[in-house]
């Protein structure tokens, strides 16, 4: 199995939770390189370096 | 609306005909060019070339459909530039919760009604639509949502967009609706001129500028404008707008000399929004056109050129 992080950029500002009408602003969708398991990593472990994986592409 | 153009058709098929055939010749330069060797530096520039010619294909065909089809055609495909436009810039500038309302407003009310006001000939409306009211009204949505971090500067940055994107560009579509006596039914023909002078303008100042640049003129806003690029590009250009003249009603001096004044619009139109997109923390507009960036880094000098062209022929050849 492969997890691919995603980073949807701007999209906090074109629809907003509860708004009605979507901003049209620009939105780019990012994809990372695809994640794989290390043998004898943690639940807890992986899902922070998964994290880091989207946090580096919010700031490409 | 279609009475406009039939008696015309002639001189556009003539004027496209030309246009296609400059196109062919530079596909054909560009395509010798990227075989050539030469270092990476040298190819990445060949490349954005031809991409950039590839593109005028696109904008040129689908000009060509837009002004053949009539008014109506011409003043959606500048309301969809205009969109873009906007989005662009609207989408570089912060903004905070209490504006969604107003942008929102400016995208789906102002922006349609300033194209439709046209449509309608209003020229009354089309005028102070979005000075006085947009202007006036937006900031006081923005304010009712009692927002008050950054005001000031988050509305005048909205109002430049605004200003810039719908309503300077909107005078180029309003060309259609003024009356011309003694040239009636050739107002898409001025429009043709206004879009050929500012975008032979852009393109010659590039060439020259690529071939014979040494001296900057603003390096921090602008590195490609030099002042060989704009003298050598801008009186091409000037040349071709006087050469122009039998498709207006100008005199083949005054062509040239509003084509003068057109150029130096277009000068300063890129020069200022290059200044503005570099105060927004950004290199390129966007990304929509290969080769050109997005819709403004194409209609930044059309933005500054048309409200001042459109004032020219209305004072002095509109007999109003």
């Amino acid at each position: 199995v492969e997890l691919v992080p995603v980073y949807l950029d701007n999209l906090h500002r074109s629809l907003p939770k509860g708004a009605l009408l979507p901003l049209p602003v620009v939105c780019t969708v990012r994809f990372g390189a695809p994640l794989h398991r290390i043998e004898g990593e943690d639940k807890e472990v992986f899902c922070e370096r998964a994290r880091a994986a989207v946090i580096a592409l919010a700031a490409a | 609306m279609m009475e406009h153009l039939h008696n015309i058709p002639t001189e556009f098929l003539w004027l496209f005909g030309a246009l296609v055939l400059l196109l062919g010749i530079a596909s054909l330069i560009g395509a010798i060019l990227v075989r050539r060797p030469g270092d990476e530096k040298k190819l990445a520039s060949r490349r954005n070339l031809v991409e950039r010619v590839n593109a005028w294909w696109v904008m040129v065909a689908i000009l060509a459909v837009a002004l053949l089809t009539g008014p109506t055609m011409t003043l959606v495909l500048f309301a969809l530039a205009s969109f873009f436009a906007l989005r662009e810039f609207i989408t570089l500038t912060p903004s905070r919760p209490g504006d969604r309302l107003p942008l929102s407003l400016a995208f789906f009310m102002v922006l349609p009604l300033q194209f439709v006001l046209i449509g309608m000939h209003r020229y009354g409306l089309f005028a102070i639509f979005i000075p006085v009211y947009a202007f006036l009204l937006l900031p006081s949505i923005a304010a009712l949502r009692s927002d008050i971090d950054d005001f000031l500067s988050r509305s005048a940055k909205q109002q430049w967009g605004l200003m810039v994107t719908v309503y300077c560009l909107s005078h180029a579509p309003a060309l259609l609706m003024l009356p011309l006596p003694g040239a009636e039914g050739r107002n898409a023909l001025l429009l043709f001129y206004l879009l050929l002078v500012v975008q032979m303008s852009d393109v010659m100042q590039y060439v020259f500028g690529k071939l014979f640049g040494r001296t900057k003129i603003a390096p921090v806003v602008s590195p490609s404008k030099t002042v060989e690029g704009f003298l050598g590009g801008g009186l091409a250009a000037v040349a071709i707008g006087g050469a122009m003249w039998w498709i207006t009603p100008f005199t083949p001096l005054q062509s040239a000399a509003i084509s003068g004044v057109i150029v130096m619009m277009g000068f300063l139109g890129g020069l200022t929004l290059s200044a503005v997109k570099r105060s927004l923390g950004a290199k390129d507009w966007g990304v929509m056109i290969e080769g050109h960036g997005g819709m403004l880094d194409r209609t930044d000098s059309i933005c500054f050129a048309a409200p001042v062209f459109f004032h020219i022929v209305r004072y002095f050849y509109s007999g109003s």
